[in-house]
């Protein structure tokens, strides 16, 4: 049996002598940990664990007693989580969808919305930038972009085509440049420009 | 499909084919095929485009063809049994949305085809990719961070949870995007990835964190470098982890870790 897997609080104030201050299980054995965002005094953890998938809230305000708040059951294969304004969004690999939930109350989350990626994007990670989510599609070596201005209504806004076969698995955005990394032998870093500001 | 013939003599019946329409002559029908839609031209269009030509290209087209764009029945131009166009007016083209066209043949036989997506887009039609770089062609990467002008990159051999597993640290100079530079690529002793790992920059150091051992013992392990030197720091202390990510409480640096 798997044991209980944990979040830990590192503090690094003294990079040369970092120190666990903090720890709390996450209630789930085996949990196989997807993604974890920190906004506040909370943490965002996407994880799956014998097939049962959730979002997890962690209220890491005191780092020496983080403790569970609340978990949300999620479908299947949830990838990368990033955290914007009140809302997270999650990307569900084998649902060829992200997903928008909203946070304004960590103990109970919802889901708002879904954008559904087209037939050939299992996405991995995403990141997002202002009213904009950025999608990386690994098996069709695209980024999707999803306009998220209503959160409740997002709308593929298309797909930039990145080199061939350079399956995106993370990505990270920095103004109006989208930097992505594939998990592949010859692994390639490629940014988009996206003409923003 | 069954269709019945009926002729003073069968023998005066011949059957052949007109701009894909199977002709019985002398048997005085004529049964139009099923339509099948293979590709539209163009298969995406930016939101707002101006007013165009949509080629469809498929199979078993006739001259009496329909066509509807979601929905919409438009004028045809029939070009041949593979090809026929429509014009789409700037009001086909004014919202983002997946469109479907359908082609549908007259009786008798005939019937619709499946039905293929015109993708309206949005401003996305306007982002490139503007530059790649690969670090090492042997390695993959696994985790990175972007701080000011560097991409700080965490790369493996792929032979994760094996004796000839590697890792390197790649730092990338991205401050000309069309012209990015691996300004060093080091190799990270002893850090044996597992293929779950992350790595952060906070200040002047970097925070590795990857798996060490076998597939089956799965310990993970976490090193911190000092970006301008690479100077391993003291000794790397273990747990089980998969991820980390920085967060602040007040002033004080957290690295949250799971």
């Amino acid at each position: 049996m798997s044991s209980i897997s944990t979040l830990d609080v590192v503090d690094v104030s003294n990079p040369e002598s970092p120190t666990i201050v903090g720890s709390t299980n996450t209630g789930t054995a085996g949990l196989n940990v997807a993604d974890i965002k920190v906004v506040g005094k909370y943490a965002y953890v996407a994880g799956q664990s014998n097939g049962q998938s959730k979002i997890l809230v962690f209220d890491v305000s005191n780092p020496a007693s983080p403790y569970l708040l609340s978990g949300l059951p999620v479908a299947h294969s949830p990838q990368g989580l990033d955290v914007e304004g009140s809302y997270l969004y999650e990307t569900f690999y084998d649902q060829y969808s992200l997903n928008i939930y909203d946070i304004s109350n960590p103990s109970s989350l919802s889901q708002v919305g879904t954008a559904s990626l087209i037939g050939t994007c299992k996405p991995q990670d995403v990141t997002v930038e202002g009213a904009t989510a950025y999608v990386a599609c690994y098996t069709n070596s695209s980024v999707g972009v999803v306009d998220v201005s209503n959160p409740t209504s997002p709308s593929v806004d298309g797909y930039i085509s990145l080199p061939a076969t350079s399956y995106p698995q993370f990505l990270e955005s920095k103004g109006r440049y989208v930097y992505s990394i594939s998990n592949t032998l010859g692994g390639m870093l490629s940014v988009i420009d996206t003409g923003g500001a | 499909m069954r269709v019945a013939i009926r002729a003073a003599s069968l023998a005066a019946c011949k059957v052949g084919l007109l701009c894909g329409a199977l002709l019985l002559a002398g048997c005085g029908i004529v049964t139009n095929p099923v339509p099948s839609i293979s590709s539209l031209s163009p298969a995406s269009l930016t939101v707002g485009s101006a007013a165009q030509t949509l080629t469809i290209n498929g199979a078993n087209f006739l001259a009496t063809s329909a066509v509807t764009y979601n929905g919409i029945a438009h004028a045809v131009t029939y070009i041949s049994a593979s090809h026929l166009t429509i014009t789409l007016t700037a009001s086909d083209l004014y919202a983002l949305g997946s469109y479907p066209v359908v082609v549908a043949n007259p009786v008798p036989g005939g019937g619709a085809s499946s039905q293929v997506s015109l993708q309206i887009y949005g401003e996305a039609q306007n982002s490139t990719v503007v530059g790649s770089v690969v670090p090492s062609s042997s390695y993959e990467l696994d985790a990175f961070d972007i701080q000011g002008n560097y991409a700080y990159i965490l790369g493996d051999n792929g032979n994760e949870g094996s004796g000839s597993s590697a890792a390197q640290f790649y730092v990338v100079d991205i401050t000309h995007p069309a012209s990015m530079a691996v300004v060093s690529a080091t190799s990270i002793t002893g850090f044996i990835n597992y293929g779950q790992s992350g790595i952060r920059v906070q200040g002047q150091y970097v925070y590795l964190v990857s798996s060490t051992g076998t597939a089956s013992t799965n310990l993970f392990k976490s090193t911190m470098y000092r970006i301008l030197t690479l100077l391993r720091l003291p000794a790397a202390f273990k747990f089980h982890c998969m991820d980390l990510v920085f967060g602040y409480l007040g002033s004080t640096p957290m690295l949250y870790r799971m």
